[in-house]
């Protein structure tokens, strides 16, 4: 007989005059992996925090090993025994691996810590995983992955009847998720339950025993094993079929950028060619090169070895005018590239006022960006405070400042991660709108995401080196096995 | 309840607040803790100026003046909260049962009216009525079941001498189909007759699509004999499998399927009735589900020819009167996708009579 850790009964939340969870049914059985796979992020957040605390509900009830932990008529506001890992780690980065895990934990009893017995028992949690970590290496100094590790232990050792893993392809590499898998798959054998939200059907249909698929704050489906079909998404998920884009000059020998044998402190002997117009998409599978990557073209480190080609000029020589012609997109750029104080339309042209002349007068300038850009933009070009626009406003806001700057290229950073899938489908028409442009894109990922749905290539790096590269005909196959 | 009626009442209730005893009481109480608060700090003032240690003496009114806030706070606020919201839920229909079990009443005669109420209600009355009602859905037609019950068993026998085995077989499952719906209607009855039913059921509308139609059972359990002992209410599952093949697969270009899971808990029997038909709209759905949340039996008198849906509600609101309304029915549904019921029953391994007991009020 099955075990039913949590169960969430007809629930129904408004926060702020506004339904964040609406009729919201869900249980989870022991040992189980229950996906969660959001199409928006409507009521994610309240889910979340739902399961961590009993704060009070509209309507429902809440059951923890079928005891009612919380529901309508009453919410003691207590904590469940329940461990969240996402990108912002719960640990203390100024203590060592041990504290975290065993120190600062409700059990902890002892008035005298000693490590050695610490290390000790870390060394048996860590044994059957085949992973080896520091106990007493400060949090600080960990990678993204041994922290997802070291928060998992601290919640088994906490004794948590669910872990929840909130969108963890986004930030760890895709060879690091495969062992992530293998841990989880461990501790659902130990009774452990998860509740596993993501964004991409592909990931969660690899590890999940259950996927709920959540929308504005209600289940619309559950999925057995035996539906974890791709036809089965397509008829939730928006059509992200697309048009490609041809080269727009033939093929040369130098391309706009050429990596010829470079190497730095994580890049081994690495060369590649980019034509103009393409779109390439940079496959890190274990999240060590990209940070180099980006140090060079901006430089601020120098190769070790080889040379950079950007229109046949040596990039690292003549960097102080070449700089100017590439343009980055952070990860999450609405929360990191705008500047919340300015105008929509200061914003937008903000980066098309290095190319102006210093007598060209600002406001003809705003008047013809707003008359060539308002039919894309709409109304929203006119706001005079951006923060209370929507995302997908200000996704247009970053997008389209780069477009009307028109660099020769522009690399976007992990693009896709965070969004939900409609923002991820305006995105994949954002980055066409730059490709028609003819500028070339070169997205930088640790996971493949929607990635490949606007590439023309793929390169995936593995230790550093250029382990495979795979044209656009070859996609299909790629989903299918990485 | 109209919307509209029900926002010019609470728009008429904000204009006449000293109509209602409860604003009264509190304008004064804010009163009494204004002004005690302010004889506090006259107090203060005056003794701070008089420069006497006399003044260390008002500690002890103002913690005094602090537990009294904080009783007011834990013992009247957080209270009154709870019951005006659970009063809130019933009025619009959510709930029933927290009114009858209201934990903090205003008064003791509030207790009483309430009780009154409860005896008003008559859940038997409404019992019986809902009943009547999954019997009706169940048979469509009843003019005399027991006259077409015996009706189809000369047919059968008719059909078995003539030599045709499928009317026979056609025939017999109708008969039994017919048997299980009138027979022994007051009781809960297994999990095992529950499924049989459907087979039968089942039997008959293949004799309509055919090979478009296909059932599968799961019991998700290793000791399936215990669960197919387990109890529910007689027809519940039928008219949700009605449904799914009528409003779902009937509609559906091609073949069509209806998966019966059975999953159980310590506490818990899960049925889910899943079909890959047509679904539904997000409009319907929301409808529909607002109707399975509101428990009211309305539509038990609804003349109502748009008769899809009742059957669930029918099955859900029995299920909520037995059980308690932590139990019930779930629907997700995605249009051109198909529909999932998930039905959710304490796990009850008794005797028959066992109904009695489990009810909540």
């Amino acid at each position: 007989m099955k075990q039913e850790i949590f169960r969430l009964e007809r629930v129904t939340q408004i926060i702020d005059g506004v339904t964040v969870l609406d009729n919201f049914s869900m249980h989870i059985f022991k040992g189980e992996i229950m996906g969660l796979l959001c199409l928006n992020d409507h009521g994610k957040e309240a889910l979340i925090k739902l399961f961590c605390q009993n704060v009070p509900i509209h309507y429902g009830h809440v059951y923890l090993e079928e005891n009612m932990v919380n529901n309508y008529e009453h919410s003691s506001m207590s904590y469940n025994p329940v461990a969240v890992i996402e990108r912002q780690s719960r640990l203390v980065e100024n203590l060592t691996v041990v504290d975290n895990i065993f120190v600062i934990s409700k059990g902890f009893k002892g008035y005298l810590i000693n490590s050695n017995f610490l290390n000790a028992k870390l060394k048996l949690l860590t044994k059957d995983l085949n992973i080896s970590i520091d106990g007493n290496e400060l949090v600080f100094n960990l990678s993204p992955f041994e922290k997802c590790v070291v928060e998992i232990l601290k919640a088994i050792v906490a004794k948590v009847k669910l872990i929840v893993i909130r969108d963890i392809s986004n930030f760890i590499s895709t060879a690091d998720l495969k062992k992530i898998h293998k841990i989880i798959r461990y501790y659902t054998k130990q009774g452990i339950s998860f509740l596993y939200i993501c964004n991409h059907h592909e990931e969660a249909f690899k590890i999940c025993d259950r996927i709920s698929i959540m929308k504005n704050g209600k289940v619309i489906k559950v999925l057995n094993k035996s539906e974890f079909r791709d036809e089965v998404i397509a008829s939730f998920s928006l059509d992200f079929s697309h048009i490609d884009f041809p080269l727009v000059s033939r093929e040369s020998e130098n391309g706009i950028l050429k990596f010829q044998n470079i190497s730095t402190d994580n890049i081994k002997n690495l060369s590649f060619t980019i034509q103009k117009g393409e779109c390439v998409v940079f496959l890190d599978m274990n999240n060590t090169v990209l940070t180099d990557f980006i140090e060079l073209i901006n430089g601020e480190i120098k190769p070790l070895s080889g040379q950079i080609f950007f229109k046949g000029v040596n990039y690292t020589k003549t960097l102080k005018h070449l700089k100017n012609n590439i343009c980055f997109i952070q990860e999450n750029p609405i929360q990191s590239m705008l500047f919340k104080e300015m105008s929509y339309i200061d914003n937008l042209c903000f980066l098309a006022n290095k190319k102006l002349s210093f007598w060209c007068p600002m406001k003809n300038i705003q008047k013809s960006v707003i008359q060539e850009y308002e039919k894309l933009i709409g109304e929203d070009i006119y706001a005079s405070d951006i923060k209370n626009l929507t995302p997908k406003s200000l996704y247009n806001l970053v997008y389209y400042r780069v477009h009307l700057y028109k660099p020769d290229i522009v690399i976007l950073i992990q693009p896709f991660s965070d969004a939900d899938m409609y923002h991820r489908h305006h995105l994949v028409q954002l980055i066409d709108q730059l490709r028609k442009k003819h500028i070339t894109v070169i997205i930088l990922a640790v996971s493949i995401s929607d990635c490949l749905v606007v590439a023309n290539r793929l390169m995936v790096i593995e230790q550093g080196r250029l382990q495979k590269q795979y044209s656009s005909e070859k996609f299909s196959y790629l989903r299918a096995n990485l | 309840m109209n919307i509209e009626n029900f926002m010019l009442r609470m728009e008429n209730r904000a204009m006449n607040k000293n109509k209602y005893l409860f604003y009264r009481a509190f304008y004064i109480i804010v009163a009494l803790i204004v002004l005690s608060a302010y004889l506090l700090i006259f107090l203060t003032v005056i003794y701070c100026n008089s420069q006497s240690f006399y003044f260390l003496l008002l500690i002890v009114p103002y913690f005094a003046y602090l537990g009294t806030l904080y009783l007011f706070y834990r013992w009247l606020f957080i209270p009154y909260k709870e019951t005006s919201k659970i009063m809130q839920l019933f009025v619009k229909g959510y709930t029933v049962q927290g009114m009858f079990e209201l934990q903090y009443p205003f008064s003791p005669e509030m207790e009483d009216v309430i009780n009154k109420v409860k005896a008003i209600y008559n859940t038997q009355e409404v019992m019986k009525a809902t009943k009547k009602q999954a019997q009706y859905l169940a048979l469509q037609n009843q003019i005399n079941p027991h006259f077409l019950y015996n009706s189809l068993e000369g047919i059968r026998g008719e059909a078995i001498l003539a030599g045709l085995d499928s009317i026979a077989e056609m025939a017999e499952a109708l008969g039994k189909f017919f048997r299980y719906a009138i027979s022994n209607y007051n009781n809960l009855v297994t999990l095992e007759d529950e499924l049989s039913n459907i087979e039968d059921y089942y039997y008959i509308q293949q004799y309509r699509f055919g090979e478009r139609l296909s059932l599968s059972i799961e019991i998700d359990s290793e000791n399936k004999d215990e669960v197919l002992k387990y109890q529910l209410p007689k027809l519940t599952l039928q008219p949700i499998v009605e449904n799914a093949i009528f409003h779902g697969i009937e509609k559906k270009m091609g073949k069509g399927h209806v998966r019966i899971k059975v999953e159980t808990t310590p506490k818990r029997l899960i049925i889910t009735v899943s079909d890959d038909g047509i679904g539904m709209k997000e409009e319907r759905l929301m409808e529909l589900n607002e109707k399975l949340n509101v428990q009211s039996f309305e539509y038990v008198k609804s003349d109502d020819e748009k008769k899809a849906g009742i059957a669930m509600i029918n099955v859900n609101n029995r299920i909520k009167l037995l059980f308690g309304e932590q139990y019930g029915i779930n629907i997700f549904s995605t249009e051109n996708v198909g529909t999932d019921v998930e039905i959710t029953l304490p796990r009850i391994f008794r005797t028959e009579g066992a109904i009695d007991e489990t009810r909540n009020f």
